[in-house]
């Protein structure tokens, strides 16, 4: 804790500086960078070696999983600051010694700064990496070689600065992304004003980076200004700008963000509701306070409701009563929301871009299955698009499960009296486990409803196969003859319970990398950028020896064995993978949980 | 005659090479309040938490009612803990924070927590969440929760801090009264007028190491 005298004597802004340059989040963040970097070296290799340091760099810029990692990178050294200092009391010590209103403009300058630098350092590093590996004596610049690749902008205004002033070209990317990261930072920040949640400030600007870029680059639902990879100038996703009237549309993205995040600072930093309401989530609670006549179940599931079924406590359950409450309060949180629009978005993308490409297959149909009932497309198709995308799986899907269930471990303070009550690390554990395969379960369960009621609105709901999913299996994510070979409810249990498998193991390795660094945020990143890196892994692994095929976890996630539409191995090899997973982390979770110390959170 | 309630032999804790308890020998016999008072950061919250059985020592053994933790049990039978601070759910009002513990317990009376919530001057229908509460109303709380089940043992972590002086008498007088009912009673503080006033027995934690305080420096 600061002293009084350090606050008064060197000032808010330069305290809060100090601490949103914290060393640990920066090496997190640069670390995460460079294995990033590496991964995106090994896919870059077929760019011929006659390049020169601009084209490795822009090449790792683009090709590597930087960019879209960026939002994350940038709020995670400080955007979450203000829900931590709230929760830890630390707020409190501020305000004694300066206005709120300074407190405020610290956090917004220190984390929009720190945001900023964290996302430029490595471009930084990085530059100076390649200028060493590459030096411009040996590697002239602007090889023809390379012109059939898609490494250099192959036309507009960018191709030129890029062929004539490299180092001004790569200067001005850093630029842009240092403002891109301030941008993020902020929005997190803003986040936290409406949210008592550290993982939501953290994590809410790359849900909102993905999606823009998915409407904008993937599905063009939005014009290319709002993407955010426009605003960075990649390529070949973004735009390349064509003409110097396009160049302010560069400036959209982050200006509408900032707009946004500044309109929720000038809405929601009021004092009293930052301070002593709780945020909007108290306000909704209040609101949910109702006496309506609900069935038990439902009742207990509104928060703050006493359930008045249970006169007298069942003494012979204690371990049932657990885990019921540990399913019950991670239900209960609304973050658990989310899953609701961004499943639905997803589903709109997907009915979108399969109602799109069934042209062909239309005229086709129409000559040959003349008097064939069974449409063309259906909601099983959205599902199996969906849930056999692997950057939906890695990105949305899994990122969206492990932030819901990131908070299982380590335990509360509240969790550790409830463990003091049950009397049984093991108990405690195995109760643990159960409740992440069963949010596993109704977290699939009801992303499926939510994506078939929203894809229904587009196309029918069948009991059979679709046209194109007979005729073109891979066309919707899945084996080209498993639509011939099994029925669509049998496919469709075998991925649910494939998702529900993969993601409760996952969700268990974050909870044991959580036990063992007594970190909430660790376990979540850990396995993410794992997931992440097999994407990359994939990519790879193409040309590897056949035992390597199902060592990224991502192709174990889906029926695809991604980069490719088919798949090279039986579907049960991925269950037998998971089962394999379950038998090495459950024996070291159990052998944690006895050895584990549980800590005062003010200790952590 | 007392019997011993808790028996702690050569407690010595370590995280990586920093030793925070060395060799520590502690007793504490029933019917009888125990403090243990000491700078921030001397070990006392890491040697309560050992006794609860939430850290494992790196050495030595912690009997508890006759049970060595971490062999014949791994939490002492009825013991109410406070530890850090009053840690509760808050988004939940001050019942349901009881409720779903008594829950996990399973040998309490929903009638119970109505008393204990009382009992520590709270409002036991008082719908509001307990984020809104005052620091003070939530140690009261957290004291509530640690009297839910009627235990034996009270292992206490700084039970007034955060309570204003008649918060701070009410707990005290509270605490002796569980005395006189044959409770017993563990707690640190700061406050040497807490640990001079309220325990019979006053241990000094500095440096890692336990001692007996036989005579309190006038205050």
């Amino acid at each position: 804790m600061l002293g009084r005298n350090t606050i008064m004597l060197r000032g808010i802004f330069y305290e809060e500086l100090r601490r949103a340059f914290s060393w640990k989040r920066f090496l997190l963040v640069l670390g995460l960078s460079f294995i990033v970097f590496a991964i995106g070296y090994r896919s870059v290799d077929w760019i011929p070696p006659e390049r020169s340091f601009i084209d490795l760099w822009y090449a790792l810029y683009n090709q590597s999983y930087f960019i879209q990692l960026m939002p994350l990178m940038a709020a995670f050294p400080f955007a979450d600051s203000l829900v931590t200092d709230k929760a830890q009391g630390y707020i409190n010590q501020l305000l004694a010694r300066c206005s709120y209103r300074r407190v405020l403009q610290a956090k917004l300058v220190s984390n929009a700064l720190s945001g900023a630098v964290a996302v430029t350092l490595p471009l930084l590093i990085l530059y100076g990496l390649v200028n060493f590996l590459l030096p411009r004596t040996q590697y002239p610049l602007n090889h023809p070689a390379l012109e059939q690749y898609a490494v250099r902008p192959y036309e507009g205004l960018l191709r030129a600065v890029y062929l004539q002033n490299p180092d001004g070209f790569i200067f001005m990317v850093i630029g842009l992304v240092f403002l891109m990261g301030a941008t993020y930072a902020t929005f997190g920040l803003s986040i936290s004003l409406l949210v008592n949640n550290r993982f939501l400030a953290i994590g809410f600007p790359f849900v909102l980076f993905t999606f823009t870029q998915y409407f904008a680059d993937r599905t063009r639902l939005l014009d290319w200004y709002w993407s955010p990879l426009s605003s960075l100038l990649t390529y070949p996703w973004g735009h390349l700008i064509q003409e110097i009237n396009e160049i302010p549309f560069i400036f959209f993205n982050p200006i509408i963000v900032l707009g946004t995040s500044l309109a929720i600072f000038l809405l929601f930093s009021h004092r009293n509701h930052v301070l002593e309401s709780g945020g909007i989530q108290t306000r909704l609670r209040e609101i949910q306070r109702i006496d309506w006549a609900l069935p038990n179940l439902l009742q207990s599931l509104i928060p703050g409701r006493r359930p008045q079924f249970m006169q007298r406590i069942n003494p012979t359950w204690p371990w049932r009563n657990y885990l019921r409450i540990q399913i019950q309060m991670n239900l209960r949180r609304s973050r658990w929301l989310l899953v609701f629009p961004v499943v639905a978005a997803m589903a709109i993308i997907f009915s979108k871009v399969l109602l799109r490409d069934q042209g062909p297959l239309t005229l086709a149909s129409q000559i040959t299955e003349t008097g064939n009932a069974r449409a063309l497309i259906n909601v099983w198709d959205v599902f199996f698009a969906t849930f056999g995308n692997a950057y939906t799986m890695g990105f949305v899907i899994a990122n969206l499960f492990l932030v819901l269930i990131s908070d299982l471990q380590p335990e509360t303070g509240y969790g550790q009296l409830a463990l003091f009550r049950l009397r049984s690390r093991v108990e405690n554990w195995s109760a643990k486990i159960i409740a992440l395969f069963s949010l596993a379960g109704v977290y699939v369960l009801v992303s499926t409803v939510t994506l078939i009621g929203v894809a229904a609105f587009q196309m029918p709901i069948e009991l059979n196969w679709s046209l194109l999913a007979q005729r073109y299996g891979e066309g919707i994510n899945l084996p080209a003859l498993l639509p011939r070979q099994v029925g669509v409810f049998t496919a469709l249990a075998i991925v649910i319970s494939l998702v529900i498998l993969g993601l409760s193991c996952l969700g268990l390795l974050a909870m044991l990398i959580n036990s063992l660094t007594q970190r909430r945020l660790a376990g979540y990143l850990f396995v993410e950028v794992l997931l992440l890196s097999s994407i990359g892994l994939s990519t790879m692994l193409v040309n590897g020896p056949h035992w390597q095929m199902v060592l990224p976890i991502i192709r174990n996630l889906i029926l695809p064995m991604f980069p490719f539409l088919g798949r090279g191995y039986p579907i049960w090899l991925s269950f037998a993978v998971w089962l394999v997973w379950l038998g090495i982390i459950l024996p070291v979770g159990f052998w944690t949980t006895r050895h584990q110390d549980y800590f005062a959170h003010s200790d952590l | 005659m007392n019997h011993t309630v808790i028996s702690a032999k050569n407690i010595c804790k370590k995280f990586g090479q920093k030793t925070v308890l060395q060799s520590i020998d502690f007793e504490v016999e029933a019917g009888r309040i125990y403090g243990i008072s000491g700078a921030n950061g001397s070990g006392k919250s890491v040697f309560l938490r050992i006794l609860c059985g939430l850290i494992r020592p790196t050495r030595g053994e912690v009997i508890v009612f006759n049970e060595q933790l971490g062999k014949q049990t791994e939490f002492p039978r009825s013991t109410g803990i406070l530890i850090d601070g009053a840690d509760l759910l808050l988004s939940e009002n001050a019942w349901q924070n009881l409720y779903l513990l008594a829950l996990v317990s399973g040998c309490t009376r929903t009638q119970r927590i109505e008393e204990v919530i009382s009992l520590v001057g709270l409002n036991p229908h008082d719908p509001r969440p307990v984020g809104i509460y005052s620091t003070g109303m939530r140690q009261r709380l957290g004291l509530a929760q640690a009297l839910l089940e009627d235990p034996e043992l009270l292992i206490l972590d700084e039970p007034t801090n955060g309570l204003d002086f008649d918060g701070q008498d009410s707990v005290l007088a509270l605490l002796k009264n569980l005395q006189k009912q044959g409770k017993t009673i563990l707690m640190t503080s700061h406050s040497r007028d807490e640990i001079a006033n309220v325990c019979n027995q006053v241990y000094l934690m500095a440096e890692g190491k336990l001692t007996p305080f036989q005579n309190m420096p006038p205050l």
